[in-house]
């Protein structure tokens, strides 16, 4: 080919995930919540194993207040170890948080693309499906959905999952609303791109920045939501969660804050850090909120 | 053996229906296109250059539709045709090249496996058999460094280099045509003349047509064989680039030919840059005779009555009143 081209002088730029990656590193409070997250992580994934106490045996006299008799955090109202409690309620809260908001995605980025990418009657339907579930309070539907079935891990994380799915497919919809008009699109159209392809391969990937930082956030509100169900009584009877430690302590407060408060606590710190995460996130995908 | 033109368009209709009202952008578009020839449309914006392209390739955007006339590649109807086969045919056996090679590419995937995505679909090559043929692609529309281009991102390059990828894609299945929207509209002037002899160096390898749409005449000159002004959503001119620039018998045409600027001309260093009064007028409130006809220095009674018939042989056909005289 005789036709001489321009010289190119971005050499060694790098792809835009590291890209993201390298501002988040950089993002201070994003990464002081990944490092209270992946503390919390490793508290509950090792912690039971290495604590070795089983958080529903009776230890010792009730209400004890931390540090007394070789118990680090103290005792609940029928004598059980609170540490115990807390490690292992960890393990509950953030895997019924980390697969309701899978579901949650899953369920709200699925409806929305849909909606987003055909518009006209299928977005109509859609999103009369989707107003249907935003009508309902959640927390009220969630404990119809509970105590209608057994509550079971399996089903509470369900639950937590149909009752929160409806934001984001709101905005996976409106990401597809805006991205489906841009130029790539109309030239992958161009190229042959089937319809999978353009909602997949084309879209999709162009509408993750918001998606990633709402499902990040998705985890926390998960939490909470696990958390308020074993509070009022409809969690899973047979796991130790942070919302049943709470719950059960809670007539407690005045004699033995403690109790009630440090489960609390726990779940406080699990759901400030995925914030953190979510509004580095958030700044780190976004380019025009970076500070350079 | 298939006869007739490689791509023939005939009395082809585009309407946008509103609510109250319906808008016909296209009213009876009628070109063909041979083999290893460049046409070119031109014409101002709202001629319906633009969606005469789109409406090749069967993707004018809602409200819009095909209202009637007939597509034809190497004799088989593409309008009416099933979806999944026209997939088929896009990107494939006609493929295009758009204004803005700026957000044409997706932006989070890198080039090579946006070109070899192509590739893979219409030719069911595996993606390392795609890889390598990217490569070559890249090759041969002058990238520099392919193998590391083919892995960088779209925003990593200049425009001209993104215009490559997009030709790169183009071509990358060896369609029988490739429809070119203002392709180099958006880049340097220097950029441009590389971009229109790549266009011309591929198509004398493969005998690929183009269809080419352009508002420039400079354009028009150097790579067209054949040319068609548009006015208003109708072709009102249509023959060899040499006669129509040479010698233009719609008023419009030249019209055009008096806008085009000129560097080498010796009065012009103080002359004003001519222009066509007035806008072209919105489609729902044309006029009842020739579209042109308000803006027109040599309007006669008759324009005003009928929108005139094309007038001449197929070779040079012309959508004007005056020419019932000659």
């Amino acid at each position: 080919m005789t036709v001489s081209a321009e010289p190119d002088p971005l050499d060694g730029v790098p792809s835009p995930l590291r890209e993201h990656a390298r501002f988040f590193v950089r993002h201070g409070s994003g990464m002081l919540g990944l490092s209270i997250l992946l503390l919390i992580v490793a508290a509950s994934l090792a912690g039971p194993a290495l604590y070795g106490v089983d958080p529903f045996d009776v230890v010792a006299a009730p209400l004890l207040p931390p540090g007394t008799d070789g118990l680090p955090l103290g005792s609940d109202y029928i004598g059980r170890d609170i540490l115990a409690g807390v490690l292992q309620g960890g393990r509950v809260s953030l895997m019924v948080g980390v697969l309701a908001a899978v579901i949650s995605m899953a369920l709200g980025t699925t409806i929305g693309s849909l909606a987003g990418f055909y518009g006209g009657r299928v977005d109509q339907l859609l999103m009369s499906f989707t107003e249907f579930f935003q009508v309902l309070p959640a927390l009220v539907f969630a404990m119809a959905l509970v105590t209608l079935f057994s509550p079971s891990l399996a089903t509470i994380t369900v639950v937590v999952g149909v009752v929160s799915w409806t934001g984001v497919a709101r905005l996976t919809r409106a990401e597809f609303l805006r991205i489906r008009e841009l130029d790539f699109v109309r030239a992958s159209r161009a190229a042959g791109a089937s319809d999978a392809r353009l909602i997949w391969r084309v879209i999709l990937p162009n509408a993750m920045p918001p998606l990633m930082v709402a499902g990040t956030l998705t985890v926390g509100i998960a939490i909470l939501f696990e958390g308020g169900l074993s509070f009022l009584g409809l969690g899973d009877p047979n796991v130790m969660s942070w919302g049943l430690m709470i719950g059960g302590n809670r007539g407690y407060m005045l004699d033995a804050w403690w109790a009630a408060t440090i489960p609390g606590a726990a779940l406080f710190l699990a759901v400030l850090s995925i914030s953190l995460i979510g509004d580095g996130l958030n700044d780190a995908l976004n380019p025009s909120l970076r500070q350079w | 053996m298939v006869t007739g033109p490689l791509f023939a368009v005939e009395d082809l209709h585009v309407t946008f229906a509103m609510r109250a009202r319906s808008v016909e952008v296209l009213k009876g578009v009628s070109f063909d296109v041979e083999a290893g020839e460049t046409v070119c449309i031109v014409g101002e914006s709202g001629s319906g250059k633009s969606m005469t392209a789109l409406a090749v390739l069967g993707l004018v955007p809602s409200p819009g539709a095909i209202t009637g006339g007939r597509i034809c590649l190497e004799g088989r109807e593409l309008s009416g045709m099933p979806r999944k086969a026209l997939r088929g045919v896009r990107g494939a056996k006609i493929s295009m090249v758009f204004q803005e090679p700026m957000s044409s590419l997706n932006p989070v995937l890198t080039v090579g496996s946006q070109v070899a995505e192509v590739l893979r679909q219409h030719e069911g090559l595996t993606s390392k058999q795609a890889g390598a043929r990217v490569v070559d692609l890249f090759r041969a529309v002058g990238i520099p460094a392919a193998e590391e281009r083919a892995a960088a991102y779209p925003h990593q390059m200049s425009g001209g280099m993104r215009q490559r990828v997009m030709i790169a894609m183009a071509i990358a299945c060896r369609p029988k045509l490739l429809i070119a929207d203002e392709p180099t509209t958006a880049l340097d002037v220097t950029v441009q003349k590389q971009i229109l002899q790549l266009l011309k160096e591929i198509q004398k390898q493969s005998r690929m047509a183009i269809l080419l749409i352009t508002h420039d005449m400079g354009i028009v000159s150097e790579i067209g064989d054949r040319v068609i002004v548009m006015y208003a959503g109708r072709p009102v001119e249509t023959g060899a680039v040499s006669d129509v620039l040479g010698n233009p018998r719609h008023p419009y045409t030249s019209a055009l030919i008096a806008c085009a600027p000129r560097v080498a001309a010796q009065d012009a260093r103080r002359s004003r840059l001519p222009e066509i009064p007035g806008m072209v007028p919105p489609l729902e409130r044309l006029p009842r005779g020739c579209a042109f006809e308000p803006r027109c220095p040599r309007s006669v009674p008759a324009c005003r009555d009928a929108p005139p018939p094309y007038f001449g042989s197929a070779a040079r056909r012309v959508a004007c009143w005056l020419e019932e005289r000659r």
